[in-house]
């Protein structure tokens, strides 16, 4: 026990992030459920597992992005969901198949990643300006395309997704969410791969003169962020059984809070999963709980901004008490 | 190699964002001729005046972007800014207090919140890109809290002639924009202030480590840009008479745009305030022109998103022989 | 003296960089400071320059008891600093290097104006008197070779008129004829009764140029030896702690 404190105070600061948020998520369950007599009972669970998994893929996504350096970070998340779910929905009404269309889908949002991942790594325009130019190109193909109006009349079975439930808890969460996240997981902590991208986000000089393959390693990660995108579109689109073309609308903002929030430093080399399902779990948890609450969902806005630059500036505070102990 | 004693001014010497200003020129005087060829109405003084008065805000918010961005940070909260000065002046209004004491309460509010941006980046160490972020839902959060939905109206219009008015046969608004682009330029080219902003932009270490006090200088910046913001929002609210919740969503990213566009490099130490004038007068004149060729004003972002990875694309393509310092 | 440090401590987290050194540099004088890497003489001069600030220790200049807070401190103190990685902005132009942090001002009702014309001259100048010779100085800094943008740190360092003059590793990365002209200049700068501290691995150019002598090893001031006094054995010796291996062999 003595010698797992001294591992904290050593310095792993991702464990130690991770039973911050874990103390977080415990703070703000105790909130909510003292603003809400609703908050605290079993039907809450599935409602809030309900909005996890779109948010989380997209979280999953941005975490990877971001692990792998460069800086890289991927604003047109959100326009990817957007497009792709306009795509499905248009080849829908073309006759095409549901089923077919999403898996079609899943190839647009790799394509649309690989686009990013080629401006950012290859043509090495910084990732924050590229990005924004694809999400501003994205979403505005998705809006002209459909002159914002959705795409609706999807068939009932394909609602299983994002409607349905299995044991009682969603079928996006148990069988999307959950199975994602376990094996990013595994990938990055436990595969070459995975310490590849690490390696790429500490340090790429480093990683390129050992012979890591830099680029192609960081356009793998913009094409995951753009597949775990039109998955999340996917299970929006069953959820409400219709395509909206402004359906990512602000969701990458979401996404890149919930990534730094769960602890991957902002240049990378440091993060990983667990820290951001727990990002997700605490935010959802503020959503939800808000709601039940019927509090304004503006100080749900609010709150996450303070949170967002809490837990980034919390970084340097942390080093500098730590500094002073040693 | 010329000699040391030659201190004239090298003829040679031209602008590095010169051949960019000149493509927009370029750029801008096609789709003036493309837009007139289609629509009648387009190349009327009553259109172009009134096109100019839409960029009014636009124009102002992205000469602080500029400076910003040439100091390598980023501000995507200007559209909160603005917002929130706005309920300022509204509320200043609605209880009654003259224009004299409303106006520099608003570039207070505007001058305080950016100030804030500039705090958090520099004093708590976040990263532009994040503080903004945080601020951004800070902003709104404010904003959905005060005014919820409803709006403020019936404002007096007493500072609508610096919009609307003429002086002589020039519009109000051009001189309102000529005066500030001027004060941007004299601050950037003029001022000790303007040399520590490029120095900065070009690397934050060698500038602290000459001596320059950079996290007054980032303060200072910031500041600006939200007393520009503030300044916006005094006019839209001269303009519009009112004040809701759609103001400001999209400013920040045109204003990003706009800046780009005009040859400021998103890595900081090189920007061209001309340029950014020209990029938004080409955005304003897109609008514009789509609208009155009946072309859905959606299909905007998609061409602003387009120009600005072609504009990345060609900058980026340019730069591959030098060895770039990151 | 000119310059005196007594017990500077500096830690970083749980490493010691500087252990009690002690340091001084006289009037006229050119000190070299050598060590293997990690000694602790990038620190030591980042604390000399106003960069770090010590934990512990003290530091005078000219008797005096000062503080830097930061490089300003230092460079308002009359200690110009030549950093190794040089510290230029690279999209600016020579001039605009040369008077980054103290720029020639013209007030105009209170309003601090650029005065480009004063600054063009006075660069016209330095440049002359350094010999350095550039395409033009209104081209940007990155677009030279490394001795032409040596000689604009140099010159932004002379611009200063400064008491103590510091110079990290200045020949590292010139050709010969270049290296040539900067011991030259540091000679030149004896002559001026100027002080320099000198950090270079080289032991033939800080056995031309230096009249003293300081071994950093570990964090630590071993020895200090008049140059005329010793040899390159002697110093190399100190450096790599050759005589501790001797003492513990005996």
């Amino acid at each position: 026990m003595m010698s797992r404190l001294a591992g904290l105070r050593a310095g792993d600061p991702l464990r130690a992030r991770l039973f911050m948020l874990l103390a977080l998520w415990l703070v703000a369950i105790v909130v909510m459920s003292l603003l809400s007599p609703y908050f605290l009972r079993a039907s809450t669970v599935p409602y809030l597992l309900q909005y996890v998994p779109i948010l989380g893929l997209l979280g999953l996504g941005q975490t990877l992005v971001i692990l792998g350096g460069g800086p890289g970070i991927d604003l047109s998340v959100g326009s990817i969901v957007s497009l792709v779910g306009v795509a499905v929905g248009g080849l829908f009404v073309l006759g095409v198949d549901i089923w077919l269309a999403s898996a079609l889908g899943l190839m647009l949002g790799a394509l649309l990643g690989f686009v990013n991942g080629v401006l950012v790594n290859v043509l090495r325009i910084p990732s924050l300006m590229a990005t924004l130019a694809t999400m501003f190109a994205f979403g505005g193909l998705a809006l002209a395309t459909t002159l914002g109006s959705p795409i609706g009349g999807l068939p009932a079975e394909f609602g299983w997704l994002g409607q349905g439930r299995t044991l009682g808890l969603p079928n996006a969460f148990l069988f999307v969410l959950l199975p994602v996240a376990v094996i990013l997981h595994v990938m990055i902590t436990r595969t070459t791969i995975g310490r590849h991208i690490v390696a790429c986000g500490n340090d790429d000089r480093a990683a390129h003169l050992s012979g890591l393959p830099v680029v192609r390693i960081r356009v793998g990660l913009y094409v995951l962020s753009g597949v775990l995108a039109a998955l999340g579109s996917i299970i929006a689109m069953s959820w409400f059984l219709a395509a909206r073309p402004d359906a990512g609308k602000g969701m990458e903002l979401l996404a890149v809070t919930i990534a730094v929030l769960g602890g991957t430093h902002i240049f990378g080399g440091t993060g990983g999963v667990p820290g951001t399902i727990i990002a997700i779990l605490i935010v959802t948890t503020l959503q939800i709980g808000l709601q039940l609450a019927n509090i304004s969902a503006a100080w749900q806005l609010g709150l996450i901004g303070v949170l967002l630059i809490v837990s980034v500036s919390r970084l340097s505070l942390w080093r500098r008490v730590k500094g002073a102990r040693a | 190699m010329a000699s040391v004693a030659d201190t004239r001014p090298a003829l040679r010497f031209v602008s590095p964002t010169a051949s960019r200003e000149l493509a927009l020129i370029a750029a801008i005087i096609l789709v003036c001729t493309v837009f007139t060829v289609a629509s009648p109405y387009f190349l009327s003084v009553n259109n172009l005046v009134q096109t100019m008065r839409a960029g009014l805000e636009l124009s102002i918010v992205s000469a602080g972007m500029t400076l910003v961005i040439i100091m390598g940070g980023i501000d995507v909260s200007v559209g909160g800014i603005v917002a929130v000065s706005a309920i300022v002046i509204g509320k200043a209004y609605q209880a009654g207090l003259p224009v004299y004491v409303v106006t520099p309460l608003g570039l207070m509010a505007g001058t305080a919140l950016g100030a804030f941006n500039g705090f958090v980046t520099t004093k708590l160490k976040v990263p532009p890109i994040i503080a903004t972020l945080g601020s951004m839902y800070i902003f709104s959060a404010i904003m959905f809290l005060v005014i919820g939905g409803a709006w403020i109206s019936g404002l007096p219009g007493t500072l609508s002639p610096l919009v609307n008015g003429w002086l002589g046969f020039l519009p109000a608004s051009a001189l309102v924009i000529a005066v500030v682009y001027a004060i941007a330029w004299v601050l950037l080219r003029k001022l000790p202030y303007g040399n520590h902003l490029y120095a900065i932009g070009c690397s934050e270490p060698s500038a602290r480590l000459v001596g320059i006090n950079v996290d007054r200088t980032k303060i200072l910046t910031y500041a600006f840009l939200g007393l520009l913001a503030g300044l916006a929002a005094l006019l839209y609210v001269a303009r519009m008479r009112n004040v809701e919740i759609n103001i400001g969503t999209t400013i920040a990213l045109e204003a990003i745009a706009a800046t780009i566009l005009g040859g400021t490099s998103i890595r900081g130490g090189v920007g061209s305030l001309l340029g950014t004038l020209l990029g938004v007068v080409f955005i304003r004149i897109m609008q514009n022109g789509l609208v009155l060729m009946g072309i859905s004003s959606l299909w905007e972002t998609v061409i602003i998103g387009s120009l600005l990875i072609c504009v990345l694309t060609a900058d980026a393509l340019r730069n591959r022989n030098n060895p770039r310092a990151q | 003296m000119v310059f005196k440090m007594i017990g500077i401590v500096k830690r970083f987290g749980g490493l010691t960089a500087l252990d009690h050194v002690d340091f001084e540099v006289g009037s006229g004088e050119v000190m070299a400071l050598v060590g293997d890497n990690g000694a602790g003489k990038s620190t030591l001069i980042k604390t000399m320059s106003g960069a770090h600030a010590p934990d512990e220790g003290t530091i005078e200049m000219e008797g005096k008891l000062v503080r830097f807070r930061s490089p300003q401190d230092a460079w308002e103190s009359g200690i110009a600093t030549i950093f190794q990685e040089l510290a230029l902005a690279g999209k600016m132009t020579v001039v605009d290097n040369i008077f980054l942090g103290r720029e020639i001002r013209k007030p105009v009702l209170g309003i601090p104006f650029l005065d480009r014309q004063a600054m063009r001259k006075r660069t016209g100048e330095l440049l002359q008197q350094l010999d350095v010779h550039v395409p033009s100085i209104d081209s940007w800094v990155e677009s030279m070779s490394g001795g032409q943008r040596q000689g604009v740190a140099i010159a932004r360092a002379l611009n200063m008129d400064a008491r103590l003059i510091i110079m990290d590793e200045p020949t590292a990365a010139l050709a010969v004829a270049e290296v040539r002209k900067v011991l030259e200049f540091i000679k030149t700068l004896r002559t001026q009764g100027k002080s320099v501290v000198l950090i270079s691995h080289n032991i033939q150019d800080v056995f031309e140029v230096s009249d003293r002598i300081s071994v950093m090893r570990h964090g630590r001031c071993i020895a200090v030896r008049e140059t005329a006094k010793t040899t390159p054995q002697e110093i190399i010796g100190l450096i790599t702690g050759a005589h501790e291996v001797r003492a513990a062999a005996s």
